[in-house]
């Protein structure tokens, strides 16, 4: 009967909780190779910046909304974004897809995947890293028929607000 | 620091060096994926940079701006936009009354 009451007062309390929202903050710098052109053959890709958020809900805390801001830093220069779904794997790792899109000085438009491992490094914050793929098919700053694929390897830091 | 202490630090930086040994650095002017590839002026064709092909005929009469075309007046008579002699050479097909 007691453990009953414990158990039956364990879970109203979990019931009567308000949803709490939980915000991160990340930066990260990517590059690696890309190709798929009408040469057949691959080189290195952009080097990029990543500065951006996500968003969880305490309830659920494995489904991630993530945001970013993107910059394509040399040998050229583009500004876009990305929005996606992350799913923790685990107690380090987080699988992502999400859709991202350059519109500065072109556009261009793709999807991507990627695997972050996350390396504790104190009670709020991680170092992530891991592999991203992309692939873009839209876009002005595609030529005809191209799609272009890149595979890279990001790094960066992961803060809990 | 002795050989075998240096060793880790010297087979990373052969793997990195042989990893990307391989791989164009992207800074070549003439190779592209996208037409952001390119510098300015130049477009991106068949994963090369290229200057991109001769723009439409204008409407200046240009002599070399591409093919005349002939144009028939309520009379029938046929008048080209261009000099009849450019004509002639470059539309030799113009319909003749």
């Amino acid at each position: 009967m007691v453990l009953f009451a414990t158990f039956a007062s364990q879970s109203w309390t979990g019931d009567a909780s308000a949803q709490q929202y939980l915000i991160g903050a990340a930066a990260g710098v990517s590059s690696g190779i890309e190709g798929g052109g009408a040469q057949g053959g691959f080189a290195r890709a952009r080097t990029r910046l990543r500065l951006g958020g996500d968003l969880r809900i305490d309830e659920s805390p494995d489904d991630i909304f993530e945001f970013a801001a993107l910059a394509e830093i040399e040998p050229h220069s583009s500004f876009g974004a990305t929005v996606g779904y992350a799913r923790a794997a685990g107690q380090h790792f987080v699988v992502d897809a999400a859709v991202l899109g350059f519109f500065a000085p072109a556009s261009l438009y793709g999807v991507s995947a990627g695997l972050a491992y996350r390396l504790p490094i104190s009670k709020r914050a991680a170092v992530a890293v891991g592999p991203e793929g992309d692939f873009y098919f839209l876009g002005t700053d595609l030529p005809d028929g191209t799609v272009v694929w890149e595979v890279r390897i990001q790094g960066g830091l992961r803060v809990d607000l | 620091m002795s050989t075998f202490d240096r060793l880790p630090i010297a087979i990373v930086t052969a793997l990195a060096l042989t990893l990307t040994a391989g791989v164009d650095c992207g800074g070549s002017s003439t190779e592209c994926l996208r037409y952001s590839d390119c510098t300015s002026g130049l477009t991106c064709a068949a994963g090369k940079c290229v200057a991109p092909p001769p723009q439409a005929p204008s409407d200046d009469g240009s002599a070399d701006a591409g093919p005349v075309v002939p144009v028939l007046t309520d009379a029938g008579i046929s008048e080209a936009t261009e000099p009849v002699a450019d004509g002639a050479q470059s539309g030799g097909d113009a319909p003749a009354e």
